[in-house]
């Protein structure tokens, strides 16, 4: 966790310092889809997934998604997350390094809170974008 | 085609306690070794007295109360399912110990032409309400699925 960012320092279109999660390895797919309950073989068994038409397991979207929740957690702190929605756009494949974005699209104050609004994606080595959404936080 | 009479269909409530056996091993899953996530020391002398769960980790516990029957009732086409999106909304942090009601609701039914075809389009909501009766977090899962022929 670094240093919070502050409502007063920060400004519309500014970047938020991104997240590197490293390369996606099969073996995350299996500790992930056992953690959180997803018995999805999609992406556990490279057979089923090739019988489904794919060339291999790919990454749970949800483990995509929680990478974005860590990116926002670490960058805010633990009380700063108002709302958070993705579109998962496009399939993350093992072997890819996978890295967490956003920018401050808007800065606000509703209801008394100090508040910015965010695009936020995920992206591979070669900046292809595979989670894309919005993100609302609050500041001190 | 989905079954638009469902919109606002609610599933029965459930609770769920949130454990630390599971937030832990779901957090380290994500390689998020946030400390108020994974150590209970840490996050015991923090300002939340206690071990936090990972913000995603809503789905999870609502994964085993998903109702098979509304499934079916939904009229998808189960092999053609696809994830499309995901939102969360966050009243305060969900914490270890956490008794939490979750009650479902389907918010949405719409459709919309995408490349193979006519795609139904749903939204799940799921509420997670504290002992309180307080709002914890509001999931939404919209469910894309091709349409049968």
């Amino acid at each position: 966790m670094g240093a919070m960012i502050r409502f007063d320092s920060i400004r519309e279109g500014d970047p938020i310092q991104p997240l590197v999660k490293g390369e996606i390895k099969k073996g995350m797919l299996i500790e992930y889809g056992d953690a959180a309950l997803d018995g999805n073989p999609m992406h556990t068994d490279d057979e089923f997934a090739r019988d489904a038409g794919y060339p291999g397991v790919f990454a749970q979207g949800m483990l995509s998604m929680g990478f974005l929740a860590q990116f926002l957690v670490d960058r805010f702190g633990p009380e700063a997350l108002k709302r958070f929605k993705i579109r998962f756009s496009k399939i993350t494949w093992p072997g890819e390094i996978i890295s967490c974005k956003g920018v401050c699209t808007k800065k606000y104050i509703k209801d008394g809170e100090r508040l910015i609004d965010l695009d936020i994606h995920t992206e591979n080595q070669d900046g292809e974008k595979k989670l894309v959404g919005t993100a609302t936080v609050r500041l001190p | 085609m989905a079954n638009k009479a469902l919109i606002g269909k609610e599933t029965p409530a459930v609770t769920a306690e949130v454990k630390a056996e599971e937030t832990i091993p779901f957090a380290k899953a994500l390689g998020d070794l946030n400390p108020l996530y994974v150590d209970e020391a840490f996050a015991r002398a923090s300002i939340f007295g206690g071990l936090l769960a990972p913000p995603t980790f809503p789905v999870t516990l609502a994964a085993g109360n998903m109702d098979p029957d509304l499934f079916f009732e939904l009229g998808l086409n189960f092999a053609s399912i696809v994830h499309g999106e995901q939102e969360f909304e966050y009243f305060r942090p969900l914490r270890v110990g956490d008794k939490v009601t979750i009650k479902g609701r389907v918010a949405d039914i719409t459709e919309k032409a995408g490349r193979s075809g006519i795609m139904d389009v749903v939204v799940l909501e799921t509420t997670g309400f504290d002992e309180a009766g307080e709002k914890i977090y509001v999931a939404r899962m919209t469910l894309l699925s091709r349409r049968m022929e």
